[in-house]
């Protein structure tokens, strides 16, 4: 059994076919990578496993609790870091990671601080963490909300494009720390993103969604090889590019 | 669950007390609101209501061996009139009248439409010379009589400008308490209280406008504000239910009301030392209360607006037409008479409510006859159960909205 298990998932938004009869099975301890263009589906299949949208046909299960019905026990050992989300800028770099921890889990807060202040070391902000983060640059930004999603100790991460949108340094700490959590913390973590090298930094398997459809699944080997492919590049765009029925682009 | 929802009301008052706008809003805005309101009616009165205005002086102190204190009054009202800084410069003495017992003088004034009139008693020195300090009781000695339609500022003044005399040379040669038990008496014929109840009128509506105004900056960073930051998904995802952390932030925001109820009440003072009424410590309590009630109910009302509405932009002009539209009709109602004794459309608007509570529970006897259910009371009462219907009733309505897919953003 797999921590999380998804059979036969359809999501509509109206008549919007958003997701099309999605099977997958996530295993404890692995970093599963998500890909696919802008609107394939990623954020919504996330949305889904948190229990924040509604399945429209399917069975989904989390820990083997279905989150249309039932998300709180989920989300207590699941966190998830959306996509564009920002930390409160009027909070320090300590009480938003605080915060989070104190809402979703339920140890002592002393013991909270302590896994706070040593997340903090981690991400490299000691001494900055009673700074409001308004002051911080994107990258510190970002590196806070992953520590923020991992100090109630989560045995589950959803990261959504978790380096998009910050420089080329910031998106590598960040890469370190998504390593450092699965190395040293043994979370499984799903994460979407659009940079392939991410991928293979990364990820033990990836899942590939084009048009709402999961057309591809497995270890960057496993692939390259069903595929006949040199790398995930090449198959991503192959898959893509038959979506679009080999025009040009 | 309790841990989620303290960490939760901490969390957004600590974030609110760090935003400027929001600390504007609450505690800056109603004390220069009062200030603002204060010092227009300060330069009203100070600018126009003596000029030309005429009083009457009927003085029938017998005086005693040495002295008549009447006259020696009547001599210092004069020189006022013609002093440039005194607050009744300008204004005309009448001393014509004659008249043989205060009833007679009290008639003038009802029948004959002679006023404001300063009536000073044929033993006004006499009481004065045998006045012991050791006599408690306040000893009425001279009175001005008046008429709810007089100026009511020009009477304010009258009355201020009678007891600067009484307590300054040669009234105040004994001693301090002398001087503080040694008062005006004033009498305001036909419709008592009528014009404290005009300046309650104004101060109702400043108090709404206030308190309509002021949560609309905490709910539009709370709700729209965390969807535009990109920090409401993130606080959807935690475990905990939206219906909680919907309470939440209606407790934060309650708590905020106090906050701002607290700096309303230093602005209320400042107000009233501005207009020169004296506002009753029961009558600011009763102000205040009602304030709170309807920040209550704009939180209420302004909640569901903001979970309807796309971004804060929109909810923001939304929330200023439901709300100010209503709350000026509401307040020149307010000023200008009392709240309609039918239950007609403009019940709806959840302020006339407010007000209504606010004016039966200051002036029970003015509006005992003019009330929806009979009863004074059950009136009262009526107008809380309207406006507790009406919370519970937007509560439900945001906490839909609020559970709705679409509150997030594709
Ligand atoms: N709440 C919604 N209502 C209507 N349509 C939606 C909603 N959420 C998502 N969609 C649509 O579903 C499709 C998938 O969206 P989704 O956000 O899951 O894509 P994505 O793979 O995360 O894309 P991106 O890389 O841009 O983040 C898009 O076409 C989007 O417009
Ligand atoms: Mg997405």
């Amino acid at each position: 059994m797999g921590i999380i298990e998804i059979r036969g998932l359809n999501k509509f938004f109206g008549s919007f076919h958003a997701l099309k009869d999605i099977d997958l099975t996530i295993r404890e301890g692995e970093v599963f990578g998500l890909l696919g263009l802008n609107g394939a589906g990623k954020t919504t299949l996330i949305r889904i496993l948190m229990g924040l949208l509604n399945p429209s046909s399917g069975s989904v299960r989390v820990f083997g609790i279905d989150p249309s019905t039932n998300p709180l026990p989920i989300r207590k050992r699941a966190s998830l870091l959306p996509q564009e989300c920002q930390a409160y800028e009027n909070l320090t770099a300590m009480e938003n990671i605080l915060y989070y921890g104190l809402m979703q889990s339920e140890a002592p807060k002393e013991e909270l601080i302590e896994r706070a202040n040593y997340l903090i070391d981690l991400i490299g902000l000691k001494g900055r963490e009673n700074q409001l983060t308004k002051k911080f640059s994107g990258g510190m930004k970002r590196k806070v909300l992953v520590a923020r999603s991992v100090v109630g100790n989560p045995d589950l991460l959803f990261l959504d494009e978790p380096t998009t949108g910050i420089d080329v340094l910031g998106a590598r700490k960040v890469r370190n720390l998504i390593q450092k959590l699965s190395r040293n913390e043994k979370k499984t973590i799903i994460l979407t993103t659009h940079d392939l090298t991410e991928i293979n930094l990364l990820c033990d398997r990836v899942g590939i969604l084009v048009d709402g459809e999961l057309k591809a699944i497995g270890t960057p080997d496993e692939l390259e090889g069903q595929f006949q492919a040199a790398n995930i590049e090449d198959i991503f765009s192959s898959l893509v590019e038959g979506r679009i029925g080999g025009d040009e682009e | 669950m309790r841990r989620q929802l303290t960490t939760l009301i901490v969390q957004e008052l600590k974030q609110a007390m760090r935003n400027k706008s929001l600390v504007f809003m609450f505690i800056v805005f109603p004390l220069f609101m009062w200030g603002l309101q204060g010092g227009v009616q300060f330069l009203a009165v100070s600018n126009t209501s003596s000029e030309g205005e005429t009083f009457y002086v009927i003085n029938r102190d017998l005086g005693n061996s040495t002295v008549n204190l009447g006259e020696l009054l009547v001599k210092e009202l004069d020189a006022m009139t013609r002093i440039n800084a005194s607050i009744i410069y300008g204004s005309v003495i009448n001393t014509t009248l004659q008249v043989d017992s205060f009833s007679q003088a009290v008639s003038l004034v009802k029948e004959k439409g002679i006023s404001p009139l300063l009536y000073i008693p044929e033993n006004f020195t006499t009481v004065y010379d045998n006045f012991t300090d050791t006599e408690s009781s306040v000893v009425p000695a001279v009175t001005l009589l008046s008429r709810p339609d007089d100026n009511a500022l020009f009477v304010n003044d009258l009355s201020t400008a009678l007891q600067i005399v009484l307590s300054s040379s040669p009234f105040t040669k004994v001693t301090y308490h002398k001087v503080t038990s040694f008062k005006l008496e004033r009498i305001v014929f036909e419709g008592e209280g009528e014009e404290s109840f005009f300046l309650l009128g104004l101060i109702a509506f400043i108090a709404t406008l206030i308190a309509v105004q002021a949560p609309a900056s905490y709910i539009s960073a709370a709700f729209s504000g965390e969807r535009e930051k990109h920090t409401l998904e993130a606080l959807l995802a935690l475990p905990m239910r939206r219906i909680d952390i919907l309470l939440g932030k209606v407790i934060a925001a309650f708590i905020l009301t106090l906050v701002f109820a607290v700096s309303n009440i230093f602005g209320m003072v400042v107000f009233s030392k501005l207009v020169r009424a004296d506002l009753s410590p029961y009558q600011m309590f009763v102000v205040t209360l009602v304030l709170v009630i309807t920040s209550f109910v704009a939180t209420g009302l302004g909640i569901s607006i903001t979970s309807f509405a796309k971004d804060s932009k929109t909810a923001n002009t939304v929330y200023q037409f439901v709300m100010l539209i209503p709350t000026i009709f509401v307040g020149f109602s307010a000023i200008f008479g009392t709240v309609p004794d039918k239950l007609t459309w403009v019940y709806l608007i959840p302020w006339m409510h407010t007000i209504a509570v606010l004016q039966k529970i200051l002036f029970p006897q003015i509006l005992s006859n003019s009330t929806l259910t009979g009863n004074i009371i059950l009136d009262i009462v009526f107008h809380l159960v309207y406006l507790f219907l009406f919370v519970m009733v937007s509560f439900i309505v945001a906490a839909r909205l609020f559970a709705r897919e679409s509150i997030l953003k594709s």
